[in-house]
């Protein structure tokens, strides 16, 4: 532990690092007790400081979010996953190879996917064994929907949805490197203008993914566009790729 | 803000009725209880709200933000665990970081077209932590932060109240990175143990 990144703990604890250095100082974290020690302490602090500016939302908020909650999935613990696994196995076969039909068609995406897949709820997700995780967690949500398809242009797309948790994962092969000062950007459509969801990039192999956060809403497709660096608020490039999702 | 404390007193079975705990109730609505998440609701949603609304300032997008951040807390409830420290603190922490992410990707919107506009004025930061501090309801809070050195007061004032990077704090503050990390925790550690805040 060197005493640069110690000092780190202040930063992390206000959420004051830029989202590179937060996923470098979260690996540190876990193998740091002492530092993970102190981050525990000092957003507690920091939490005294929010606590501090406390508002009374407007009344309605709490009837609209009662109401969203009944829409809303909630997730396993974080070990349960295995758990199930073994429940799974308890149960027989027939479950077992159901679940394995669904998931083996994208296993061979998925892995090689893994290495660059782009997430958003870095709360979740920091390593790749929790974003290993997450793409079977997707694939295990009652209502999980797979699509696949290709462009014209030789692109191919696997689109996993789950509307119970309002998220998309899309899975992109031969995905040519954004053009110069470019970038991949992911919009979803059909539900008033086009919301971004985040940015993309393909690796060496042309591999690129994105799982978003819950609140896909009503969207009915998923697009990519090629917009300048740092992406745009709204599509101005070329759709490279649209696909629709599955309700 | 917080359910008040109510005590009946005099019976044999005497029944002291605690303030709900968020872990405690975290921990029922990761079993799916309804109820609990409602009582979750009445503990933090103003500690959250107003938490959203300083860092995003405009009350449209903050109810969203508020919005966002208690149906996370109901997703992920099963998540919580009292290792991770209490469950108000899990509430505030994700929803600072949904507030910042927010601001965020608003921000690098706004910085594209400063840059094509070039940047005139410069932000007012003395003012907007002068708010800050004044509106501060927590006498305790407050009193504590005027314990820190005016450069730590700022920079953990900046940082949290207003989302910026440490990076953006040293900008502002025209004061090295390095400086600003270890005000940033020199500053949290002063406050922590001015409130006493559990080791």
């Amino acid at each position: 532990m060197t005493a640069d990144i110690h000092a780190l703990t202040g930063a992390y604890a206000l959420d004051a690092i830029p989202e590179f250095e937060r996923a470098e100082f979260e690996r540190h974290l876990a193998e740091c007790e002492s530092c993970a020690q102190e981050v525990r302490e000092l957003q507690a602090t920091a939490t005294r400081l929010g606590e501090a500016a406390s508002d009374q939302p407007p009344a309605e908020l709490k009837s609209q979010v009662l109401a969203r909650i009944a829409e809303v999935r909630q997730l396993p613990p974080v070990d349960d996953l295995t758990a199930r696994r073994e429940r799974r196995s308890a149960a027989g076969a027939p479950l077992v190879t159901k679940f394995l039909g669904v998931a083996a068609a994208l296993l061979l995406v998925v892995s090689v996917s893994l290495g660059v897949l782009l997430v958003r709820n870095t709360n979740d997700l920091d390593s790749t064994q929790q974003q290993a995780a997450a793409v079977s967690d997707l694939l295990s949500a009652g209502d999980a929907r797979v699509v696949s398809g290709s462009t014209t242009t030789g692109l191919n797309g696997t689109v996993v949805v789950s509307r119970e948790r309002g998220q998309v994962m899309l899975l992109a092969g031969n995905v040519p490197s954004a053009p110069d000062g470019k970038t991949y950007q992911v919009w979803l459509m059909g539900d008033g203008a086009p919301r971004p969801i985040g940015l993309m990039a393909p690796n060496p192999s042309g591999h690129a993914s994105l799982l978003t956060t819950p609140g896909i809403g009503a969207a009915q497709d998923i697009g990519v566009t090629v917009e300048p660096a740092g992406g745009s608020p709204a599509p101005t490039g070329d759709l490279v790729m649209q696909m629709t999702l599955p309700v | 803000m917080a359910e008040r404390v109510r005590r009946i007193a005099g019976e044999a079975d005497t029944v002291t009725q605690a303030p709900p705990d968020a872990g405690a109730l975290l921990q029922q609505v990761a079993r799916g209880d309804e109820k609990a998440f409602e009582r979750l609701y009445d503990l933090v949603a103003a500690p959250v709200f107003g938490l959203v609304r300083r860092i995003v300032r405009d009350p449209a997008q903050s109810e969203e933000v508020t919005q966002e951040v208690m149906l996370e807390l109901w997703r992920t409830a099963a998540r919580y665990s009292t290792e991770r420290g209490s469950g108000m603190t899990w509430a505030m922490t994700l929803a600072h970081r949904r507030a910042v992410d927010r601001v965020r990707s608003a921000q690098s919107a706004t910085d594209r077209e400063d840059k094509a506009h070039r940047r005139e004025t410069t932000r007012p930061f003395d003012e907007v932590a002068e708010q800050v501090s004044i509106r501060l309801e927590h006498e305790q809070v407050r009193r504590c932060l005027t314990s820190l050195t005016d450069l730590q007061r700022e920079s953990v004032e900046l940082a949290y109240y207003r989302g910026l990077t440490y990076r953006e704090v040293s900008d502002l503050l025209d004061t090295p990175l390095g400086t600003i990390k270890t005000r940033l925790r020199d500053g949290l550690i002063r406050m922590r143990d001015c409130l006493g805040v559990a080791r």
